[in-house]
């Protein structure tokens, strides 16, 4: 494998998962397809089960309306427009984590529309502060393992799940290595390819996705980093499929250094690191949260300004998908907290999937001016 | 506070406008009491704040209030102009303009001080932040800003969704936050708790809600009596005050006004044509329109699911603890979409409806995402017709008076079609 083979695998996974899922079919492999990364995967996957990652991919909205209201978010109206029209009808299962209300409902309406298939909540708390809420989410972690186990016939083996959990981490390791060469190499490594290869790892099964980029990461070993002074920018938001504002940053000189996103590093931070029940469970509480999630009143302040100064982030730009409440709620005090460390910050909203105007073009540029 | 009520004869009206004013009067000058303010979520546990002394404070009451004063677009823009989008809950947008903008419906200007300002208009400042998340998830991230705006602590009762109706695991995790939030609010108001006054408090609660759901179900009568429009009036003090004495006192009256009249079949609509649930949160500046609007066709709100919401609760005096868990993880809008089609089918069923109409809300997604589906099946199951119209609570900026009335007009002709051929 050269480094082409990786990026047209990664390049195809990420913008359409459904040969991958259907090969894994034709292989009699279960798969199931999960709109949340408070699923805990490495549980499904320890029961023989491919978690795919749904992202909503429709370009037009016409099945969802009957649904959706036009003041949903895009990422639930597409996926519900490609559910409607049989896009994903090989999955076997659909599972669902609490997050957001606008989820919370998409679980219901899913649900009531399919009421064949097999569908199954993880009821997360909301809050991830002590231990209160910790031995509420073991004990609902033990509930939907269950509801698991009942549709595959069998108990979950701890080996499994220590061999699961291995692969998991080994992921989040080389994604994590990925990110740290991308700053190295950002020629070699375009910053689209931190996005798609997210998204890839969320689509396939870990062995296969970290044979990849292990192949990949490992032709960096000898080579001389590449003599960069790009600026840096960081992206913020909840779930992305867009890689135009990637290659826009890369066009104009700049770099997408890092993101708290949660088809980026919010996936892949935080390793188990014990393989059980309650190991898996801690992860999801102490992962960097999602907005719709709360620590303390300042947690994600905090872990946004250190990996601010970790990377020496230029600049933020808020990445939002219109209508996401959790975010939109944030957005000011993290804007006024981070541009009190002199760090510019851009807000950008978009609805997924659909292609982007000028408008990005133009505001990508004025920012990496701005920054440079 | 406005009456739609067209009947004068109901005197309770007058004691609710006082129990109102009394209520924010007191919280207003709560400083010279020198009484603890807590900042509470409308589905929020109130109970253990009274019973402790410490006085609630509802800003979704005061979003109403605003809305229905036609405060909405100065306040939000205020909001806006932070950088907070419009396209989030516009009961926060104009919470948050009111405390930067210190302006608010409530405005008290003490005749002895000359009628002046003197102490901003607005909710008296919070000593602590009390979110339960029953509602939705929007008050987690709405209190998170207020609790960095005003630095004061922030207790959270998260009480997760009934995906798959109650579980043992979700009573157990509601449980064990009630025992850590009384020693928070212990810790952050220096006062004591004591179970005794807590129940004590808790069966007011029950009485006052017991009482409420009498209230609600005289408009089973035909005619009835009153109007939603009337109920979301009437609904304030069983949000802001209930567990206190003065509540129950108030709704006992006004249930024997309101059985008075039904007895005599008296009804705030000339003749009663149509009889039609309402679902989702009123829509607060445009009430006196609609409810002319309606009342022209004969049309009457007999119930709805909003108000609805507050009208069950249980808090045993076994359990307390466990028992208000249950009541407050099994809130109206935390149960699931099926729950709520069973639930609007059962008031159709109970209140003889000829059809529902269905306020798709901008600001509140949990309560409006959902209502196509639950439109289709609540349709299906009952045979009545139903008209959705998209609007909000709080913020009049999106709406259109003719595009609705014409929608409302064409529902009507539907509905006389129906009773013509039926």
């Amino acid at each position: 494998m050269d480094r082409a083979d990786f990026i047209k695998f990664v390049e195809s996974v990420s913008r359409n998962p459904v040969e991958q899922i259907n090969s894994y079919k034709r292989q009699e492999r279960p798969v199931f397809g999960y709109t949340c990364s408070y699923v805990p995967e490495e549980l499904i996957d320890a029961m023989g089960i491919i978690p795919v990652r749904m992202l909503g991919r429709a370009q037009t909205i016409q099945s969802a309306e009957r649904h959706f209201q036009s003041y949903c978010c895009s990422q639930v109206r597409s996926l519900m427009e490609e559910f409607v029209d049989g896009v994903y009808a090989s999955l076997d299962g659909l599972l669902f984590a609490h997050t957001c209300d606008t989820m919370q409902q998409f679980h219901d309406i899913y649900k009531k529309n399919f009421p064949k298939a097999f569908v199954k909540n993880i009821n997360f708390p909301s809050r991830l502060d002590g231990e209160i809420p910790y031995n509420y989410a073991l004990a609902e972690t033990k509930r939907f393992l269950k509801s698991v186990e009942e549709f595959t016939g069998r108990p979950l083996s701890s080996d499994s799940l220590k061999e699961s959990v291995t692969a998991y981490n080994k992921n989040r390791t080389l994604l994590e290595k990925l990110y740290g060469l991308h700053l190295k190499y950002p020629v070699d490594i375009p910053s689209r390819l931190l996005l798609q290869s997210v998204i890839m790892t969320q689509c396939v099964d870990k062995r296969e996705a970290n044979k990849w980029l292990e192949q990949f990461l490992s032709s960096f070993d000898e080579k001389t980093p590449e003599d960069s002074k790009r600026k840096r920018i960081m992206l913020v938001g909840s779930v992305n499929i867009n890689e135009e504002v990637y290659d826009l940053a890369d066009e104009f000189g700049a770099m997408i250094a890092d993101d708290d996103l949660c088809t980026g590093r919010r996936y892949f931070s935080t390793q188990v690191s014990e393989p059980t029940i309650e190991g898996v469970t801690r992860r999801y509480l102490s992962r960097p949260h999602c907005a719709a999630k709360h620590r303390d009143v300042h947690s994600r302040e905090r872990w946004l300004l250190e990996l601010i100064e970790k990377r020496s982030i230029d600049g933020v730009i808020f990445l939002y998908l219109k209508f996401c409440d959790p975010h939109c709620f944030d957005y000011p005090d993290l804007r006024k907290a981070i541009e009190e460390k002199k760090v510019p910050t851009q807000l950008i909203e978009m609805e997924q999937s659909v292609a982007q105007s000028g408008q990005l073009r133009t505001k990508l540029q004025a920012f990496v001016e701005m920054i440079s | 506070m406005e009456q739609f009520n067209q009947l004068s004869e109901i005197s309770s009206n007058e004691r609710l406008r006082k129990l109102m004013v009394g209520y924010y009067m007191k919280a207003k000058f709560s400083w010279l009491t020198r009484k603890k303010i807590a900042w509470i979520t409308s589905g929020g546990p109130v109970e253990p704040l009274i019973s402790m002394g410490i006085t609630p404070i509802y800003p979704e009451n005061h979003g109403a209030m605003i809305g229905a004063r036609k405060m909405g677009p100065e306040l939000s823009d205020a909001a806006e102009d932070l950088g907070y989008s419009r396209d989030l809950c516009s009961y926060f947008r104009c919470d948050v303009g009111s405390a930067v903008l210190k302006k608010s419906p409530i405005d008290i200007r003490p005749k002895f001080l000359g009628g002046r300002a003197v102490f901003g208009g607005g909710l008296p400042k919070p000593d602590l932040l009390v979110c339960c998340n029953n509602i939705c998830g929007t008050v987690l991230k709405w209190y998170e800003v207020q609790a960095r705006f005003f630095n004061v602590p922030l207790i959270i009762v998260d009480t997760p969704y009934n995906y798959d109706g109650e579980t043992t695991e979700i009573i157990e995790y509601v449980t064990a936050q009630f025992g850590e939030m009384i020693t928070q609010i212990e810790k952050a108001t220096g006062k004591r708790f004591s179970e005794k006054e807590f129940i004590r408090v808790g069966e007011l609660s029950d009485e006052a809600v017991n009482l409420w759901n009498e209230v609600l179900s005289i408009c089973e009568n035909v005619p009835a009596p009153m109007t939603c429009f009337d109920a979301f009036m009437y609904l304030a003090p069983i949000v802001t005050l209930r567990g206190t004495q003065e509540v129950v006192d108030y709704y006992k009256q006004l249930k024997v006004e309101l059985q008075s009249l039904a007895d005599r079949k008296i009804s705030p609509v000339p003749e009663e044509k149509f009889r039609l649930i309402w679902d989702n949160l009123p829509i607060w500046f445009k009430m006196r329109r609609l409810s002319k609007t309606l009342a022209n066709y004969g049309a009457v709100l007999v119930a709805d699911t909003y108000t609805n919401a507050w009208a069950d609760n249980d808090i045993s005096v076994e359990k307390p603890i466990e028992s208000m868990a249950r009541v407050y993880a099994t809130a109206y809008l935390n149960r699931n979409t099926e729950t709520k089609i069973k639930n609007m089918v059962n008031l159709m069923n109970r209140f003889k409806a000829d059809g529902f109409l269905i306020h798709s809300n901008r600001s509140c997604k949990p309560y409006s995402f959902g209502q196509l589906d639950i439109k289709d099946e609540v349709s299906r199951r009952t045979g009545k017709p139903a008209l959705m119209i998209e609007a909000d609570m709080c913020d009049p900026r999106a709406y259109s008076d003719e595009q609705i009335a014409t929608r409302i007009q064409a529902f009507i002709e539907t509905l006389k079609e129906r009773k013509a051929t039926a």
